[in-house]
């Protein structure tokens, strides 16, 4: 072993190879995690996808998907969806979901809330349905393909 | 969705605050990298030189190398990394003299060297004419600031590594021309440039007072000259000459200025007056040189009269007397900065920039400075010829009464009046009494030796 | 191929040649007497790669990365700490790194489920009052240390998760407000300021002020959360007061700090390099004297410096494996943090949570990093993952467990799945119990 020891310290690798090398590796490793952690979040976001049924609401020309298991729909500023029409309280109602099925509860607002026409207070949702805020109108409808850009417009501000 | 997003930037805000908090840490890790090593209790050092390469500081240096006492002339001012003297090149600029570079740390053989302008052949022969008098000379060149010869004794021998540190003579650690003294009747110089520029040269080349061995001041003081018969009536050149008291005494008194006149001038030259403000200092490639101080409250009292003479409170560096030669040598009234390093060497090898000249503030007009000149030739043409033969030398000669014992110690300040060989200087005896040397020889041999080694023609 | 369905073989394998680089640089630079020193080392980092790639096996999760970066930073740190002047495995890390590790899942377990984590909010406040409780009574005079023998504990460690916590769980009953007087006062907020300040309060009393501003920051960013939560019904008004309340308070604070924290604010530590700045000047000529590459493993002066391994440790890194290495260590750790904002959570309670949980350990080498090299006061804080400290090691494996569960959280028709399952199996040997008999 100290015959090995002398030989390495005889071969006088010079110390800039040797911490550059280390120094790569270690930089190959942290890229290494960071493609992976990409991986992964893709992973997440299928699985995500499964949780909420991939579902999204939308409003004339704009989708709002669902990213969070507790959606807030009003008109306050920061509001997920902020919907700026006058009709709509500002803490309107909340969206949340329980396996893969995601349910409306109305935070005592001014002008209701409405699941197909019918006012509740709390109600299922199911993909096609169609909610109403005051005068605002959404529906309630799976994720489709980006479109392309320049088409969104309306009242409502996207989260 | 949106408070996730705003969580997340909350993190991304965190992350690059960080970030650009590590990222400055490296920049002043890296450039601050020397300084910290200068701070080291064994850094590696390099050697300091002269201006002809011979060797001032060798951290390794041992006594049969160089000889025992190779370094005594320069102990006190270039010092080494003992920490026993912290006012010293070697003290003070560690920075330029490690042996080290951030890219691979410590090199224990690197070649960082600093080279001074001293000349110490010089230097020694200087150091070696004081004999058995304590004392300190200084020369530099007054266009560009090289400090050529620097030496005080009593000094230190760093090979010595401090045996006997107790025994050492009081004054050895520190090199005495960096340190305020008084300045006896050099301090005539100040006052006749204040004069000079408040009065104004015809003004002043008009005055005419008695001196009758002794004179009493408006205050009712009485100021005695070191001629006891008096030197009769004289102009400034004959006072300033004689370094008469009485008559200096009665310029200060001279209704045609105020205090304030003399203030001003003092001020601009660098006193710190009255005890205002804090101690000042010129900085010699990081060696500390104390500047001028002395108190003014009453031209007509004895003590302000006395501290225009150089007596009293007045204390001025023999660095500084030097300095301000410069001012009245070029005729500008702005003294040229002295140093002593005059290039680094890189621990790979490479020489750095060589130090840049620099100038002070303007003291006086260059009309003042033109004036003073001539009276200070008139001098040294009439009373110290011999001082270098053949080329003019202006000088003010003062004797300085020290402590209670009043021992005397003898001051020589001036420069030479040469474009090829432009040297200012200042040179102190101290306890002048019952020795064989003067400062005008020590004047002599420094500038003979100097001229000689400078390789300049008479 | 781990639980999730993807590859990690070649991230497993960068892992261990990034360890066996490192055990290279010692081999052929480092500092050590006899051969054998190395090759325990060499052992004890290889095995615990082995374990930790196993363990992570077990567990069916959605990420594994943030499994594999703890065990290539603590893998790290244990050579680092092992090499100080020096080449000898030091077990005492050793133990501790696997004590993270074993942290690491328990944080992730129990805090995966955020449904079930916000409920046990009033035990979490007994935690922290009980931890709270040990620190007056056993730590004997104003110390934040339970010393046994040659064992000590940091219980103030362990409140820094619980704290991150209840920061969390407040976030979604805080629009839950009662009528107080004249005031709507929510009970949750004035619970959560309460201990806040009992915390803060705790940190003066011990005069371990150093470890505030972590507490101090996991406060802010739940503010920030609070403030952004889109239930959080708080007015401009109300904004402006808490940023002047905000500043009120430091002032106060900086008036009645004691006078030897604001001697630290103003200290030039070179006019003192012996006495007060001693520390501080050995770490920033070690870091210059180490340069880029360092001086080699175990061949560094900084070992003998009180606190080189703990409070100094970046310092004592760079000066034996050089600013580059060092550096990207902590750039390691930072990706660690980065690969949250990846892939983020998808709830406000872990969102809160993984916020608190980056910034504690961001304040906390900030805090341990730029003190060292005299950028801000010297506090005396670990570094996460790297300083020696069993306690200061646990807290950021449960902490890491946190950024997990963020990634890979538990959503409630998973719960109700496995309850289920659960139930079936449980019937199915019942059954199988009855046919038998």
């Amino acid at each position: 072993m100290s015959e090995l020891l002398q030989y390495l310290n005889s071969l006088a690798i010079p110390d800039l190879v040797l911490c550059a090398a280390a120094v790569v590796i270690l930089d190959i490793f942290a890229l290494s995690i960071i493609i992976a952690a990409s991986r992964e979040a893709k992973l997440c976001r299928k699985r995500w996808a499964k949780v909420s049924n991939g579902l999204e609401l939308r409003f004339w020309d704009n989708h709002y998907p669902l990213e969070a298991d507790e959606i807030l729909l009003g008109r306050h500023i920061s509001a997920d969806i902020r919907l700026s029409d006058s009709s709509v309280s500002r803490y309107h109602a909340v969206m949340t979901v329980s396996a893969g099925v995601w349910s409306i509860t109305d935070l005592d607002s001014k002008s209701g809330t409405f699941v197909n026409d019918r006012r509740v207070k709390q109600a299922r949702l199911h993909p096609g349905d169609c909610i109403r805020l005051g005068s605002v109108q959404m529906y309630l409808a799976k994720q489709s393909a980006p479109e392309p850009a320049g088409k969104r417009k309306g009242g409502g501000q996207r989260a | 969705m949106k408070s996730i997003r705003r969580g997340q930037h909350l993190i991304t805000v965190l992350l690059l605050l960080f970030l650009a908090g590590f990222g400055f840490l490296i920049y002043k890790l890296q450039t601050e990298s020397k300084f910290y090593i200068s701070h080291a209790s064994n850094a590696s050092l390099g050697k300091v030189y002269d201006r002809k390469g011979e060797v001032l500081y060798d951290p390794n240096a041992t006594a049969e190398e160089y000889g025992a006492d190779y370094f005594l002339d320069v102990g006190n001012l270039i010092g080494d990394d003992s920490k026993q003297m912290t006012n010293t090149l070697v003290a003070q600029n560690k920075d330029l003299l490690a042996n080290f570079s951030f890219m691979l740390g410590e090199q224990h053989d690197g070649r960082a060297a600093v080279g001074t302008t001293l000349d110490h052949t010089v230097n020694r022969r200087v150091y070696d004419s004081f004999g058995s008098k304590n004392g300190c000379a200084v020369a530099y060149n007054y266009m560009t600031g090289e400090i050529y010869v620097c030496t005080s004794k009593p000094n230190v021998n760093v090979l010595d590594h401090y045996a006997n540190i107790s025994e050492l003579p009081e004054g050895a650690l520190l090199c005495s021309v960096f340190y305020p003294t008084v300045p006896g009747s050099t301090q005539k110089i100040s006052t006749t440039l204040a004069a000079l520029e408040h009065m104004g040269y015809d003004a002043l080349m008009s005055k005419s007072f008695d001196c009758l061995g002794a004179y009493q001041n408006l205050g009712g003081q009485e100021i005695r000259c070191h001629k006891s018969a008096g030197h009769g009536t004289q102009g400034i050149m004959d006072a300033f000459a004689n370094s008469c008291n009485p008559w200096f005494a009665q310029l200060v008194e001279d209704p045609s200025w105020t205090l304030e006149d003399i203030e001003e001038t003092y001020r601009a030259m660098g006193y710190r007056l009255n005890g205002e403000g804090e101690q000042g200092y010129f900085d010699v490639n990081g060696i500390s040189a104390y500047t001028a101080s002395t108190t003014l409250t009453d031209k007509n009292d004895f003590s302000t009269q006395w501290g225009c003479m150089g007596q009293g409170t007045t204390l001025v560096s023999p660095l500084q007397l030097m300095v301000w030669q410069s001012a009245i040598a070029n005729q500008t009234g702005v003294s040229t900065m002295p140093y002593l390093i005059d290039h680094a060497v890189s621990v790979a090898g490479k020489d750095l920039p060589r130090t840049m000249t620099t100038y002070g503030e303007k003291m006086f007009t260059p009309d003042s400075a033109a004036h003073m000149r001539e009276i200070m030739l008139s001098n040294g043409r009439t009373r110290y010829a011999d001082v270098l033969p053949g080329s003019d030398v202006a000088v003010k000669s003062g004797t300085a009464q020290i402590g209670e014992e009043k021992t005397e110690n003898s001051l020589l300040t001036g420069f030479v009046d040469d474009q090829s060989f432009p040297v200012a200087f200042c040179i102190v005896i101290e306890n002048r009494v019952g020795g064989v040397i003067t400062t005008n020889q020590i004047a002599s041999t420094m500038l003979s030796e100097l001229r000689a080694a400078l390789d300049v023609s008479a | 191929m781990l639980k999730n369905g993807l590859n990690y073989g070649g991230v497993i394998t960068l892992l261990l040649l990034t360890h066996l680089s490192m055990l290279g640089i010692v081999l052929v630079r480092g500092n050590y007497q006899a051969p054998q020193d190395l090759l325990y080392l060499a052992l004890a980092v290889l095995g615990l790669d082995l374990i930790g790639i196993i363990a992570a096996a077990i567990y069916r999760q959605m990420t594994y990365t943030l499994d594999i970066m703890l065990l290539g930073i603590l893998n790290m740190s244990l050579i680092f700490q092992s090499c100080f002047g020096g080449v000898k495995l030091d077990i005492k890390h050793l133990i501790t790194c696997v004590a993270a590790m074993v942290a690491c899942e328990i944080g992730f377990l129990l805090t995966r489920n955020h449904e079930w984590i916000r409920k046990q909010k009033k035990y979490i406040y007994i935690i922290i009052g009980i931890l709270i409780l040990a620190i007056l009574t056993l730590t004997g005079g104003r110390s934040m240390w339970i010393t046994f023998k040659s064992f000590s504990i940091q219980p103030s460690e362990f409140i820094k998760p619980c704290f991150v916590l209840i920061c969390a769980a407040s976030i979604v009953e805080l629009h839950k407000k009662i009528k107080v007087l004249f005031f709507y006062v929510s009970i949750d907020t004035l619970c959560l300021l309460a201990m806040t300040v009992v915390i803060f309060g705790l940190q003066w009393w011990c005069r371990d002020l150093g470890s505030l501003p972590t507490f101090a920051a996991i406060f802010g960013c739940a503010l920030v959360c609070r403030l952004c939560y889109p239930r959080a019904k708080i007015n401009k008004t109300a904004i402006a007061a808490m940023c002047v309340g905000g500043v009120l308070l430091a002032m106060v604070a900086w008036m009645l700090a004691p006078a030897y924290v604001q001697e630290r604010l103003h200290a030039d530590i070179w006019a003192d390099p012996y006495g007060t700045g001693y520390q501080q000047c050995q770490a920033l000529i070690g870091v210059a004297r180490g340069g880029w590459l360092g001086v080699g493993a175990g061949h560094g002066r900084l070992a003998g410096v009180f606190a080189h391994e703990s409070d100094i440790v970046f310092c004592t890194i760079c000066e034996e494996w050089g600013l580059l290495y060092a550096g990207l260590t902590v750039v390691m750790i930072l990706i660690m943090l980065t690969t949250v904002l990846m892939n983020p959570p998808k709830s406000y309670y872990h969102a809160t949570m993984t916020a608190g949980v980056v910034a504690a350990f961001v304040a906390q080498m900030a805090l341990n990093i730029f003190g060292s090299c005299n950028l801000i006061p010297f506090t005396g804080v670990t570094l996460p993952f790297i300083s020696e400290g069993g306690s200061s090691m646990v807290t950021c494996g449960f902490l890491v467990g946190m950024l997990k569960a963020g990634q890979s959280p538990l959503f409630h028709h998973e719960v109700l799945r496995r309850k289920q399952a659960k139930k079936q199996k449980q019937g199915a040997s019942a059954q199988n119990g009855k046919v038998s008999a």
